[in-house]
């Protein structure tokens, strides 16, 4: 692709190990026509060489399907959540700014340790229950509009861009993440899931659960997959509460 | 809409029995990984299928040779662990403490460019050879390479060089196995021998590497067409 001598520089949050402190580097790339994060990340390992001229090395970053469906290149650009491999360089601003989520463990440069969120959708059940001690055959079927409703819950791509931009998730709060609790919403309707209706909302009450929510709605305004996060976080918001005036009056 | 014809699946893979078993035994490959279900050409929804369907195989065959391995003590020797793990530490040795002037990364664009050029939809001969000899001399440069990362935490290229080097030996097996098939057969297309070749091609190439001579080498296996007897195919009429 022609090269009109035009280049763009993009700037580095580096962090070497876990224990490390973080250090910038800036780096000065050739301009491409339809360049992204993800491929302007290539081209530096390709020639690890910072503005100064100093030798550098490779980036590390998650990456894997290059088409903002997988969830693993989330990171800071220009200061707001986003994926690398959809985030083209015509439309930010230069230079580009790249930083690791600033709310999980860093294990390396923009790689960071998003297990939490297995941990929380493991705590609140985010599944359908399956296995017993016999074949429940096939599912009951659903209506037009019950799948209108969930699959865009069922589009999440576990990125955690939400719980990123979210002000109460951080280590004081503990607070569990609209992604859990969306999905919440989402097992909470399927006709099987909901044998564990129970089971969700009571592990959404305790510490962490979704009284956290402070209603900045951050969340659904950087989710790349445009899932209705205010509006599970709202209506499961009210299942909780039946819930908790349910078993006020039982024993 | 810009488009550009893309790498999407491989009809090939590692070589499998009925139970979805390799030639390494414990090994089990199924799904696009295996060789076995679509030939030439992969018809459409059809990975999906070899998934499931090896999937169904794999695992319980798998589970059953675990048991069975369990109960007859047949495990290999324990040394047989010992020493590839040795040749595996030694190449990593050498490759993380390499002192060339070779970047794993441009090289790997090197190999993506000459294999887009002269290995995807329409093959020449000329150009097939040509890029077998552009894959030897990456292969030697490869023995150049120095990872510019040295760390030994979450060392991205380090993982990345040590692909590079099997990718450069799967693109041989792919270029010669494309150079010797004188025939147009499903994706293999070539311009000079545009007809299907049943006499001589109908078969499935097979390539293993040769440590010795450090290349690949072929072998070839009969296709079954008891079930079915192959004919043209034909897009304009009823076959």
């Amino acid at each position: 692709m022609a090269n009109n001598g035009k280049t763009i520089i993009i700037k580095i949050k580096r962090q070497d190990n876990a224990n490390s402190k973080p250090y910038w580097e800036e780096f000065e790339l050739p301009y491409r026509r339809n360049m992204n994060v993800t491929s302007s990340l290539m081209d530096i390992a390709a020639n690890p060489v910072t503005r100064d001229g100093k030798k550098s090395t490779p980036v590390s970053y998650d990456s894997n399907c290059l088409e903002e469906v997988c969830g693993s290149c989330a990171m800071l650009i220009n200061g707001r959540a986003r994926m690398a491999c959809s985030a083209l360089i015509d439309n930010l601003e230069q230079p580009v700014a790249l930083e690791p989520f600033s709310k999980f463990p860093v294990i390396r440069d923009l790689t960071v340790d998003r297990s939490v969120l297995f941990e929380n959708l493991k705590k609140v059940k985010a599944w359908v229950p399956v296995d017993g001690t016999y074949d429940l055959g096939p599912g009951p079927r659903q209506s037009a509009a019950q799948q209108e409703e969930a699959y865009p819950l069922s589009r999440c791509i576990s990125c955690c861009c939400c719980m990123e931009a979210c002000p109460q998730f951080n280590e004081k709060t503990g607070f569990v993440g609209a992604a859990a609790i969306s999905q919440v919403r989402l097992f909470n309707t399927h006709p099987t899931g909901q044998a564990l209706k129970v089971d969700r909302l009571k592990a959404l009450m305790g510490d962490g659960g979704i009284q956290e929510c402070g209603y900045a709605q951050n969340c659904v305004e950087v989710c790349p997959k445009d899932i209705p996060l205010t509006k599970s976080i709202a209506d499961v918001g009210g299942q909780v509460m039946w819930q908790a005036v349910k078993d006020f009056f039982r024993t | 809409m810009k488009i550009f014809p893309g790498m999407h699946y491989t009809m090939g893979g590692l070589w499998v029995d009925f139970n979805q078993r390799t030639n390494i035994q414990g090994l089990y490959a199924c799904g696009e990984a295996d060789y076995s279900i679509h030939g030439a050409n992969r018809l459409g929804a059809n990975s999906l299928m070899s998934c499931i369907t090896g999937g169904f195989v794999a695992g319980p065959d798998a589970m059953q040779y675990a048991r069975n391995t369990h109960k007859s003590g047949h495990t290999p020797a324990h040394n047989v662990f010992e020493s590839e793990k040795k040749r595996q530490d030694e190449i990593n040795r050498r490759l993380i403490s390499n002192d060339g002037t070779e970047n794993p990364f441009l090289l790997w664009r090197e190999l993506g460019n000459i294999m887009t050029e002269n290995v995807t939809v329409i093959r020449y001969n000329n150009k097939i050879k040509e890029t077998d000899v552009k894959l030897v001399e990456l292969l030697e440069r490869y023995r150049h390479v120095n990872l510019s990362d040295r760390s030994m935490w979450a060392n991205t290229s380090f993982i990345f060089a040590r692909q590079l080097y099997n990718m450069l030996q799967l693109a041989r097996v792919i270029a010669q196995g494309a150079e010797m098939r004188n025939e147009s057969r499903g994706a293999h297309y070539k311009p000079d021998y545009p007809e299907r070749d049943d006499a001589n091609w109908l078969k499935t190439t097979k390539a293993f590497f040769a440590a010795d001579a450090d290349e690949p080498r072929f072998e070839f296996e009969q296709v079954d067409t008891s079930l079915i007897t192959p004919r043209p195919r034909r897009y304009d009429a009823a076959t």
